[in-house]
């Protein structure tokens, strides 16, 4: 029994006291600015993972890990109460939680995504310890060419299916690219873009490069504009408590939002925002009474809170598999294993089997005690939404800036802070989404690195992509991701240039 | 076609900007072959490729351009400045100062007197960044302008 003896090994890791403390740490972290909008997930994870240099790689993994899945659980709460999300995916919620809460069914609105996140999150636990291990085996035979094309597919898929313009994307994501091409040249020993400054010459800093696109960004675009002065309702434990009836009508949609999440998940480049629209849509599509959406209507919250935390969950599956991060968190988990010596790819599971099966059991502790802190804490959570922003923007600001200076005690890293925030402001001005940038900028390095090596192998044939069956996979799911964008765009603007006519 | 100065005509010039930057960079650098890429391969090929998104980007600009958002200037001035600020200060001054200095700066993003509160959230943080940082994780932090 290979997978008892695992799971044995994963519960001896997880229940350790130190992991234990930051798995429970983690998702209170994750509520507390799940719950209250203007702070995404992304920031503070930016801005607490030089925090977990000092403890070892698994338990910096389950605090990260519990910040993420913690977040999509408490971003129904102000979606539901105050009609505004608490992180992007959890802004489908407010199209039916607020017309529940209005009915005076707040209570029963945040029990049902409650339990929908703690649905969603399990069953993709579980097909991640199913399905993880054996791809992982698979992917032990890939070699540059395969790595260059999966990449490839990943930075199409991340430019494409973000909200907003097909070309904006493919223009951040080769933003990005550029920036990780700063610093020197592994191969060649060469100073790319340093233009002279000696701080440049490793690089720029990812911690830096996020906090200030994320972190900074987010605090200069909601300082003045998120007032917490809103008196919520009060919620009583009673008022929780669904009837048959909405268990009844929840439970498919649940089912059903947890396999688009799972499935949207596992493709790189795409996120949770993605697969609760996604679930949403599907739901209305197949309901009988599609009129009631919008409206108040159960089905439309308990879908996508569970494929949002599935596709949170399910998001690990390439992470860990093929060292290819799915969206821009999980890129800043790969580098916290980088950071700790752990290089990112097949080998992750087989050779540091209590990583993986820690974080599995760690998913799990999570999960629950997210249970726990949701239902009869509720109130308490509630009660969050009134603390002020001006209270919080500075903090944020602070923690951004002592966090970044720790990691290489470098003030000029602070400054590139500032320089990403305006940065940040101005990708949000012109349109362009910083969600593909730092893919771009995480994997660049790694796909110049491959392509390199593939041309080198193979004397500069670029005949070899389309010759190994995997890589020939890859490029013409590209490709068909392209043609698509490109008929849809001529289709659209065909369209607009009938209607102005 | 007739450009207009829209949204997506300045995010085109935007990449066009950045493509012609790193295009004139990489003349400095090796092209070297497709068998043996030098490192100035993929930057020029990352410009050039930017070029081409930043040309479509304004061709279609007059159709897809939506309306800019509303950045709140003072608030993008007042925190990049509190940000260079404590980066400035924190390794001369300690970290106390640069912390309240940051805080103070920061708070003048929004209109109305609130010195009060502000000081005392300058101190409440000051405290905090002593508790994790220094204590906590044993971070080696100047913390008084007189201390080491």
């Amino acid at each position: 029994m290979e997978l008892l003896d695992n799971l044995a090994l994963g519960i001896s890791v997880a229940f350790t006291l130190e992991n234990l403390l930051y798995c429970a740490l983690g998702v209170t972290i994750g509520m507390f600015i799940g719950v209250i909008p203007g702070v995404g997930h992304l920031a503070a994870i930016s801005m607490l993972l030089p925090l977990t240099f000092y403890v070892p790689a698994t338990t910096a993994l389950v605090m990260l890990a519990g910040i993420y899945y913690g977040a999509q659980y408490g971003g129904s709460t102000a979606a539901i109460l105050l009609n505004l999300p608490g992180t992007p995916s959890s802004a489908v919620v407010c199209l039916d939680g607020y017309p529940m809460a209005k009915q005076g069914r707040a209570g029963v609105a945040l029990f049902m995504t409650t339990v929908a996140s703690f649905v969603g999150s399990f069953i993709t636990v579980l097909v991640l310890a199913a399905f993880a291990p054996p791809l992982a085996n698979f992917a032990v035979a890939f070699n540059s060419a395969d790595y260059f094309s999966m990449m490839l597919l990943g930075l199409v898929a991340a430019a494409i299916l973000v909200q907003g313009s097909p070309v904006k994307g493919i223009a951040a994501v080769l933003f990005g690219l550029i920036f990780g091409m700063v610093g020197t040249d592994v191969s060649t020993g060469v100073q790319r873009y340093a233009f002279g400054l000696t701080f440049l010459y490793d690089g720029i800093n990812i911690v830096a490069i996020a906090m200030g696109i994320f972190g900074v960004t987010e605090v200069i675009a909601n300082v003045g504009k998120v007032s917490s002065a809103v008196t919520a309702q009060k919620i009583t434990f009673r008022s929780l408590l669904p009837t048959r009836k909405d268990i009844k009508e929840s439970i498919f949609p649940m089912l059903r939002g947890t396999g688009i999440g799972t499935g949207v998940g596992i493709l790189p480049g795409t996120g949770t925002s993605i697969a609760s629209f996604l679930a949403y849509a599907v739901e209305k599509k197949i309901s009988k009474t599609p009129s009631k959406f919008g409206k108040g209507a159960i089905e439309g919250i308990a879908a996508p809170e569970s494929a949002n935390n599935a596709s949170a969950q399910s998001a690990f599956i390439p992470t860990l598999t093929l060292g290819i991060p799915g969206d821009a968190v999980m890129a800043l988990m790969l580098g916290a294993l980088l950071i700790h010596g752990i290089t990112p790819g097949p080998n992750v599971i087989s050779d540091n089997p209590d990583l993986f099966w820690g974080l599995v059991v760690s998913f799990l502790i999570g999960n629950v005690l997210l249970l726990v802190l949701n239902i009869p804490m509720v109130g308490l959570w509630v009660r969050l939404l009134k603390v002020p922003y001006p209270i919080l923007y500075p903090s944020i600001i602070l923690f951004i800036a002592v966090g970044v200076y720790s990691i290489n005690y470098s003030s000029m890293d602070i400054m590139m802070v500032a320089f990403f925030g305006v940065v940040g402001v101005m990708l949000l001005l012109l349109g362009f989404e910083p969600a593909p940038l730092l893919l771009g900028y995480i994997l660049g390095p790694m796909i110049e690195e491959n392509f390199r090596r593939t041309m080198l192998l193979n004397r500069g044939d670029m005949m070899v992509f389309l010759e190994r069956p995997v890589s020939a996979t890859f490029v013409a799911m590209t490709l068909m991701l392209l043609l698509w964008t490109a008929y849809s765009m001529i289709k659209s603007a065909k369209h607009k240039s009938i209607e102005q006519a | 076609m007739r450009l207009h100065a829209n949204r997506d005509f300045l995010a085109g010039i935007a990449c066009l900007l950045m493509s012609s930057l790193v295009l004139w960079k990489s003349q400095e650098y090796a092209f070297g072959s497709l068998q043996r890429m030098g490192p100035g391969f993929m930057p020029t090929m990352l410009g050039i490729m930017l070029a081409i998104c930043g040309v479509i980007i304004m061709l279609f600009s007059k159709k897809t351009a939506g309306t800019f958002p509303r950045i709140n200037v003072r608030a993008l001035f007042f925190i990049t400045i509190g940000i260079l600020t404590f980066s400035l200060l924190m390794d001369r001054l300690g970290v106390f100062v640069a912390t309240i200095l940051l805080v103070f700066i920061c708070r003048l993003s929004e209109s109305g007197n609130k010195f009060l509160s502000t000081l005392m959230l300058s101190l409440a943080l000051c405290a905090l960044v002593y508790l994790i940082f220094s204590l906590g994780l044993s971070m080696p932090l100047r913390l008084f302008p007189w201390s080491f």
